[in-house]
């Protein structure tokens, strides 16, 4: 998941991703990188978002100086997750809010629980609800 | 029109569909309903003023909170939801504010509360992202908006509601439901919840509504019922008032009838009390109190107690009163003399009636005491008025008889003693009838004093009073007076040196001392002391003697006392009335003191009597004290010459004997003198002869008295001097005996000497009215008065 540590939609994100991680039955590797913009501290990193995600057991949290890795992942806004199998296959990408800020049961969270239990889903993208990560982009929905 | 839109709509909820209990009659019950419910939309309209305000603030907040500002990397600015929440909120919930604050109660007022509030939900909705769980929102405001207790206002929100769900569900469904697209039953189902709510609502709302017709109905009983008592209160109140104003004027009625009551009592001295003698105790009014002198302690107390205040020597016969009622039943009167602390002794007169038991058996005594001193003096004083009377009718009977006589006995004693006069004169000291006619002369004398005494006791006689000293007068008595009580009484004089004068008639006082002098004698006699005392006297106070009155002033006072065997008090009761007498047959007349009493109380002076038995006798005369200087007396002892003159005199005298015998005796002084049988006849020869220079006329005449032909003479001839001549005037002359200082009077019967010395006086003009009277004479044997004491 690629989050932009100040954007206030994706509270809602990671908290949809802590309540996921809950329902899965196998093992699962969890990266959530919040991007550093160019010219930005560390500080400006320090936020109530990241510390709330790393306070998930089992996530591993780390920053994305300058968003290489988002735009690696073709991530444009904050809550945009993307699953992987082992063999490294794309397997959904999307938010898994049902809308701006929304916790509750969406399409991404059922999605991402599905196949994370070993199921097939057709639906393989949903919106993302969050700020944008670059500046030159503009975020999906606000 | 506020009023009046007011009862509109609490009528058309009460006759709509939301009232299910039949509308009442009660006008009052439909006012006080309205009332109600229109505090109930102004409370909410209120409610919804601040509850909309807060809700903008906590939607700008919430904005603010939640999405203060949209970042775009590491670009950021206020979010839009920001600014919705300021400036849309701001605008959603202005008008609505406003209402409620400037126009709360209005029908439209709480339409455009519910709109806003409808909008406002919309707005939360739409900054939450359409989350599910602000639509709560939406129910809650409708809960909210059904405390205005009127459905229409959930429809109104209703409305807004579908039509905000239907158009943003299908135009914008991210707004409402918080995803990119929407199905149109999505906002029919909140539709249909929404219409589930207010349907309870409205459920609620007309038992709500009917409640407080309840309500209202159960005020206007309670109203009802409190008027009612108010007004029972109110009349009850006034007539409390009136009765305590009627039993205000009963009380003061009655006050100002004891007062009145007591007032009664106290001009009557008629106080009440009450014995009850089965607990002897007697009780009384204010005014038995004050009649008997009882002090407050007193009430109550026991008859023997109360039986103090009786004098001493009337106690039995009370108690034998009050004995005798009770055991007759009879009433209980009783007069009784009081005896007061003071020691005044006041006489009571006591009724009572006795009260008996059923069985007959007295229980009490009521009755009154009445003051009946002031009744028993007058009572006294009537009795003695009447004494008064019958003496002096008694009085005037001898007077009356006394001057019937005088008058014509007194023309026979004139014939008597002018003829045995004249007779003397004719005789020489040998002659032998010179001794019978002596005696004739003397005997004269003596009826003519009879006669005089007759005429003073019963004040008939004719005074001649003037000033004079009664020092002098007495002590030019002192030698006849030792004379006449003989050496065995000593004769002591006690003249007072500054004595004051009197006005009376010497003579007539010279007679008093005598009469009084006489009688001293006879009182004494182994011998003893007569004292005559003068003296200065002012009495200060009104006195009364024998029924006779002395006022206040200064009087001389003669008392006249001896050492004698004094008086009983019977003698004392009869002492002044005429022909009364202790003496025996032939001594005495009774006519001295009575004669003395005339004289005295004619000159309107007293003369009072003090005697003890076996010690003695005083009388005291009072006469006025005057200012005026003495009079000059003159001799007017007889004459053995006879005055003469030449003057024309007329005589007028009914009675021919006098007439011719004045006439001879004047005609033999050398008068010219005419004769008239009558005033008439006098008044035709005054008209047609020559004037006379005096005219002698007898006072009472048939067809003309002597006072009128003396009026007349004054009138046609006043320069005519005229001499009155009588033994009795019957006030024709003078006023109740007393001449008047222009008068000249001979007394009948007189002598030729003092006939025609009288006439030469009054033709000189020289002291015409002296009096021609002989001076005092006993009676022949010595006593006048024929009292002995």
């Amino acid at each position: 998941m690629f989050a932009h540590p100040h954007c206030p939609c994706t509270q809602a994100s990671i908290g949809e991703l802590n309540r996921l991680l809950t329902r899965c039955q196998g093992p699962v590797a969890v990266h959530v990188l919040f991007i550093q913009p160019k010219g930005t501290s560390l500080d400006w990193t320090e936020t109530s978002l990241r510390k709330s995600a790393e306070a998930i057991p089992g996530i591993d949290v780390q920053l994305d100086p300058d968003g290489a890795e988002a735009h690696r992942f073709g991530a444009e806004s904050s809550g945009y997750l993307a699953l992987y199998n082992p063999e490294g296959k794309l397997l959904f990408c999307g938010g898994i809010t049902a809308a701006r800020g929304h916790a509750g049961d969406n399409a991404g969270e059922n999605v991402v629980v599905t196949l994370l239990n070993g199921q097939n889903a057709e639906l393989k993208h949903t919106a993302v609800f969050g700020c944008s990560l670059f500046n030159q982009c503009a975020a999906p929905s606000k | 029109m506020r009023g009046t839109f007011k009862m509109k709509t609490a009528t058309e909820n009460l006759t709509g569909d939301a009232i299910a209990k039949p509308v009442t009659n009660s006008v009052r019950t439909l006012e006080l309903f309205n009332e109600m419910q229109q505090a109930v939309t102004r409370h909410t309209d209120s409610l919804f003023g601040r509850l909309m305000v807060w809700q903008w603030l906590a939607a700008v907040g919430a904005a603010v909170l939640i999405t203060p500002r949209t970042w775009i990397g590491t670009h950021s600015q206020i979010h839009v939801h920001v600014l919705a929440a300021v400036f849309l909120g701001g605008l959603i919930t202005a008008l609505p504010v406003f209402m409620a604050w400037r126009h709360p109660g209005l029908v439209l007022t709480r339409h455009t509360v519910a709109v806003g509030q409808m909008l406002m939900s919309a707005l939360l909705i739409h900054l939450t992202g359409g989350r599910i769980e602000t639509h709560f929102h939406v129910f809650g405001s409708l809960a909210i908006l059904a405390f205005y207790r009127d459905w229409r206002v959930l429809i109104s929100a209703s409305a807004v509601v579908y039509v905000d769900h239907l158009l943003r569900g299908f135009f914008w469904p991210q707004s409402v439901y918080g995803v990119m697209t929407a199905p149109i039953w999505r906002s029919l189902e909140h539709a249909g919840w929404v219409i589930f709510e207010v349907t309870f609502l409205i459920i609620s709302i007309r038992k709500s509504l009917g409640e407080t017709l309840n309500v209202a109905e159960r005020q206007a009983k309670l109203e009802d019922i409190n008027e009612t008592i108010e007004q029972t209160v109110t009349e009850r109140t006034a007539e409390l008032t009136r009765e305590i104003a009627e039993r205000h004027q009963a009380d003061e009625s009655l006050t100002h009838s004891q007062a009145q009551l007591a007032k009664a009592q106290s001009i009557a001295r008629l106080g009440s009390w009450e014995w009850d003698v089965v607990q002897n105790k007697v009780t009384w009014s204010d005014e038995t109190r004050r009649l008997y002198g009882y002090s407050e302690h007193d009430l109550g107390a026991d008859l023997n107690h109360c039986l103090e205040r009786i004098h001493p020597e009337d106690r039995d016969k009370v108690r034998l009163a009050f004995a005798e009622a009770l055991r007759s039943g009879g009433p209980y009167v009783c007069d009784h003399r009081a005896l007061l602390p003071d020691g005044t002794i006041r006489v009571m007169h006591g009724l009572g009636e006795v009260v008996k038991d059923g069985k007959g058996k007295p229980v009490r005594i009521i009755g009154t005491t009445q003051d009946i001193t002031e009744a028993e003096r007058a009572e006294a004083a009537l009795r003695r008025s009447e004494e008064q009377l019958r003496q002096s009718q008694k009085m005037e009977a001898v007077g009356r008889l006394a001057g019937g006589v005088a008058h014509d006995f007194n023309n026979l004693l004139t014939v008597i003693t002018c003829y045995s006069s004249m007779s003397l004169r004719q005789m020489d000291k040998t002659h032998p009838l010179r001794k019978n006619t002596e005696e004739v002369q003397a005997a004269a004398e003596r009826a003519a004093s009879l006669t005089g005494q007759l005429l003073a006791f019963s004040r008939k006689q004719v005074l001649q009073p003037r000033i004079i000293d009664l020092n002098e007068t007495v002590s030019g008595m002192e030698k006849m007076l030792r004379r006449l009580i003989g050496e065995d009484i000593e004769l002591c004089t006690l003249f007072d040196p500054e004595i004051g004068h009197v006005k009376a008639d010497p003579s007539q006082f010279e007679q008093v001392i005598l009469n009084l002098g006489v009688n001293a004698r006879d009182a004494m006699p182994r011998g003893g002391k007569l004292t005559i005392q003068t003296a200065n006297v002012t009495l200060d106070q009104r006195t009364r003697f024998r029924n006779r009155d002395l006022d206040v002033g200064e009087y001389v006072m003669v008392a006249i006392s001896d050492t004698g065997i004094g008086m009983t008090g019977e003698v004392k009761s009869h002492l002044f009335e005429p022909f009364f007498t202790t003496k025996g047959v032939g001594r005495g007349t009774g006519l001295g003191l009575a004669t003395c009493y005339g004289i005295i109380c004619q000159s309107d002076g007293d003369i009072r009597v003090y005697s003890e038995l076996d010690c003695g006798t005083t009388f005291k005369i009072y006469l006025p004290r005057v200012d005026a200087p003495v009079t000059p007396s003159r001799d007017s002892s007889d004459l053995d010459a006879l005055p003469e003159g030449t003057e024309s005199i007329l005589i007028v005298e009914d009675e021919a004997a006098v007439r011719r015998l004045a006439a001879s005796v004047l005609r033999s002084s050398g008068y010219q003198v005419q004769e008239a049988r009558d005033a008439i006849e006098g008044l035709a020869l005054i008209h047609a002869k020559q004037p006379f220079d005096l005219v002698i006329t007898d006072v009472i005449m048939p067809k003309m008295s002597g006072k009128e032909l003396y009026d007349q003479i004054k009138v046609i001839a006043p320069r005519i001097k005229v001499l009155f001549m009588s033994g009795y005037t019957d006030d024709a002359l003078a006023h109740h005996g007393v001449l008047g200082p222009e008068l000249c009077f001979l007394e009948k019967p007189f002598s030729p000497s003092r006939l025609a010395q009288k006439v030469r006086d009054v033709i000189d003009g020289s002291k015409g009215r002296s009096r021609s009277a002989s001076k005092p004479a006993s009676n022949g044997n010595g006593s006048l008065n024929g009292v002995k004491h």
